[in-house]
């Protein structure tokens, strides 16, 4: 896991008022909202993890 | 022509090679498109299944002129996918099929709210309309082009536009829904995998 990555989206979850979130201070240099970046993010990680996963041995050989 | 293509010529001609190695090709894509529109790994393996049973008996029909091999093989697995969905009448549910604990450096609590946070969106999008749900899988999860999803779903590409938008919006409002939760307590057993 890209552990700063996931931090940034946490805190933008967890601490939305925070005035010194990476997002208040454009360190992040996205104009999108918290959580359409989180969504993105999440998205990210379910396709990833996802293509990681393989059909059975078994369903390949019955093809 | 290109590979694929040359390849389902092949395959029209009865050559089982050609067969195998364009499953070797494609058939992640269609269980992994098939996985993310059902949510239950049994069902995935066995539209994947049929996709490549239905491709050998309609091989001889594929246009390379209308869509590339690959959409036409996901329009083939959409077509058994949403088969299934009227069959079972189940537009959701499947919350066992949930994501993996990734392996990372976070502390527990962090590991807890990542995992909420990704299956809160997973169940999103499995709960989701289908017409809405195969948009953000081909668009967002399997990262094809507005082109490529228009030509497997067969709708003009303004179609998957405004659909993505729309269900982005849809999603966007159940995800402002954790905002400002506490972070729940970790499971006993966050051990969770496709079964």
């Amino acid at each position: 896991m890209r552990r700063s990555e996931f931090e940034y989206h946490l805190q933008l979850v967890t601490d939305p008022e925070d005035d010194s979130s990476p997002n208040a201070t454009g360190g992040a240099g996205d104009a999108r909202l918290p959580e359409e970046q989180l969504l993105s993010w999440a998205f990210g990680e379910i396709g990833t993890h996802v293509g990681q996963i393989a059909p059975s041995l078994e369903t390949g050989q019955r093809v | 022509m290109d590979q694929d293509q040359q390849l389902v010529r092949l395959i029209a001609d009865g050559d089982r090679d050609a067969f195998s190695a364009l499953y070797q090709r494609h058939h992640r894509s269609v269980f992994a498109f098939a996985l993310h529109m059902s949510g239950d790994r049994q069902a995935a393996e066995d539209v994947m299944q049929e996709t490549f049973t239905g491709l050998m008996q309609s091989a001889k029909t594929y246009d390379a002129e209308r869509a590339p091999v690959l959409a036409f093989l996901l329009g083939i697995a959409r077509n058994q996918v949403l088969r299934r969905l009227r069959y079972e009448h189940r537009h959701l549910t499947l919350v066992d099929a949930a994501i993996d604990s990734l392996p990372g450096s976070e502390s527990t609590a962090q590991i807890t709210i990542r995992n909420e946070i990704v299956e809160t969106v997973r169940k999103s999008v499995l709960s989701l309309p289908t017409h809405y749900r195969e948009v953000v899988v081909l668009c967002e999860l399997q990262e094809m082009s507005y082109e490529e999803a228009a030509r497997i779903l067969a709708c003009p590409v303004g179609t998957v536009r405004s659909r993505l938008n729309r269900a982005r919006k849809m999603l966007l409002e159940k995800l402002r829904l954790i905002r400002g939760e506490d972070a729940p307590e970790a499971p006993p057993n966050s051990e969770r995998c496709y079964a």
